[in-house]
């Protein structure tokens, strides 16, 4: 069941800098990107093409490493290298900085909202995850810091639907997190990787986690519950994706529609992984549906899934550039 | 920058430099294009200064223009570097050292990989 991928727009979103992170809207309208000209740009289509529809350039003063949207679709959060994470509230045709979130020692690499929408993750090259809390009034305060890691952290990502919040780090560790009276704490170590783990993603029902490393492999985790009835959380690995990426595995996104896989590699390449639906979930096959070996010119640093359509995806690169694709999983 | 006086290999081995490169009729013609080549890599490493001593990589062996493996098609770039002693603490300082220099003087398209014979190395 081959797949293809097919090229539907390339821009030029931050000229002369790297593009970090493109991130879409919980509506799948807007698609939001940030890069190494310390900017955030906000586009739209129009007709056929995506149109830079705002440009937030004042809010930083170094690269912005990633952004994320509330899941209402109202807030835009972005963390920089500057150590803060800015959270802009969305007006008529424009974002306003709402406040800016300090105390990390350096740069900001993640930014995550939990579902809820009440509760947000940041993480940094202090080796810390700090929690942050929202209120009615649009009040964050920071809940916990959590320091797990022994080295840089580099992504976060909240559970779909519980509670649970997951790091990963140049440690080569995954870390999960959970609250336990009213302060939150890593409940689990997930052991594996031979090299950084730079990026994680949760699949659609929340049962497994997909990882993936400088070590060129993408891992998948389930958390397994102890025959005994004890109360340990335990996460094995019970897929390793090896041999289908030439260098670092940048990104990983699993798609809540379809439940494909991308990934972002240091190849320059874009692949989409599948399931094999015949096999036994608890020890998962993936195959590569879809292979684009020169995606970009340069390192691919971010894929995202649209949430609302389909097969629509989004990369960008250390060239500047997003591209948006279409995957269509029978071609 | 090791704390000390102390250094880490007090005798290095020295090594004599190769002489400059020689210009081909080809390479001065200026419609044929130039691919980047092992020798072209090494000249930009050689002279890259040792943490410890007044010497250049290239008269500690440290790198070797044999161990430079370039492919312009692919824009790939390969160097092995050997410390000059096992278990060297400054072995990550000189990949990276090595690794920065290539990033800063080869296009964007290339991609950089450095080995070491030196297990403990984190170089990303």
């Amino acid at each position: 069941m081959k797949g293809a991928l097919e090229l539907l727009q390339r821009v030029s979103a931050h000229p002369d800098a790297r593009c970090w992170c493109v991130a879409w809207s919980p509506s799948g309208t807007w698609l939001a990107s940030c890069g190494g000209d310390r900017a955030i740009r906000i586009w739209g289509k129009e007709g056929d093409s995506w149109e830079c529809k705002c440009v937030l350039d004042d809010g930083h003063q170094r690269t912005v490493r990633t952004v994320a949207w509330s899941p209402c679709g109202k807030y835009l959060a972005s963390a920089s290298f500057d150590a803060t994470t800015c959270i802009w509230k969305k007006t008529n045709d424009d974002f306003e900085s709402l406040t800016v979130l300090e105390g990390h020692e350096n740069e900001v690499k993640c930014v995550a909202w939990a579902p809820s929408g009440n509760l947000l993750a940041t993480c940094s090259r202090d080796k810390s995850v700090w929690i942050w809390e929202v209120d009615e009034e649009d009040e964050y305060e920071c809940v916990s810091v959590v320091n797990s890691h022994t080295q840089d952290v580099k992504h976060v990502v909240w559970h779909p639907t519980q509670e649970l919040l997951a790091s990963a780090s140049y440690d080569n560790k995954v870390c999960i997190y959970k609250e336990e009276d009213d302060d939150w704490e890593c409940r689990a170590t997930l052991e594996g990787h031979e090299s950084t783990v730079w990026s994680l993603a949760f699949d659609p029902e929340g049962q497994r986690l997909a990882s993936c490393s400088d070590d060129r492999t993408v891992k998948i985790w389930k958390e397994s519950t102890p025959a005994d009835g004890s109360s340990d959380e335990s996460w094995k690995c019970v897929c390793t994706l090896s041999g289908f990426h030439g260098r670092t595995v940048y990104d990983v996104a699993w798609c809540r529609l379809t439940g494909a896989l991308a990934t972002a590699c240091g190849d320059d390449g874009v692949r989409v992984f599948k399931e094999d639906p015949t096999v036994d979930p608890e020890q998962p096959v993936f195959f590569m549906s879809a292979h684009v070996p020169k995606a970009h010119g340069q390192d691919v640093n971010c894929v995202s899934w649209n949430p609302k359509e389909a097969g629509l995806l989004a990369t960008c690169s250390d060239n500047g550039e997003f591209a948006i694709w279409k995957y269509n999983s029978d071609s | 920058m090791s704390g000390g006086t102390r250094l880490e290999n007090a005798n290095p081995l020295i090594f004599q430099r190769s002489g400059e490169r020689l210009l081909t009729a080809a390479d001065e013609d200026e419609d044929v294009a130039d691919p980047i080549d092992d020798r072209e890599i090494f000249d930009l490493i050689r002279s890259i200064n040792d943490p410890e001593h007044p010497l250049s990589l290239e008269e500690l062996n440290v790198v070797e223009q044999m161990r430079v493996n370039v492919n312009d098609q692919e824009s790939m770039v390969s160097v092995e570097f050997t410390p000059t002693i096992p278990h060297c603490s400054m072995a990550t300082l000189i990949g990276l050292s090595i690794k920065v220099k290539l990033l800063r003087s080869l296009p964007d398209r290339f991609k950089v990989s450095l080995v070491s014979s030196q297990t403990q190395l984190s170089l990303h």
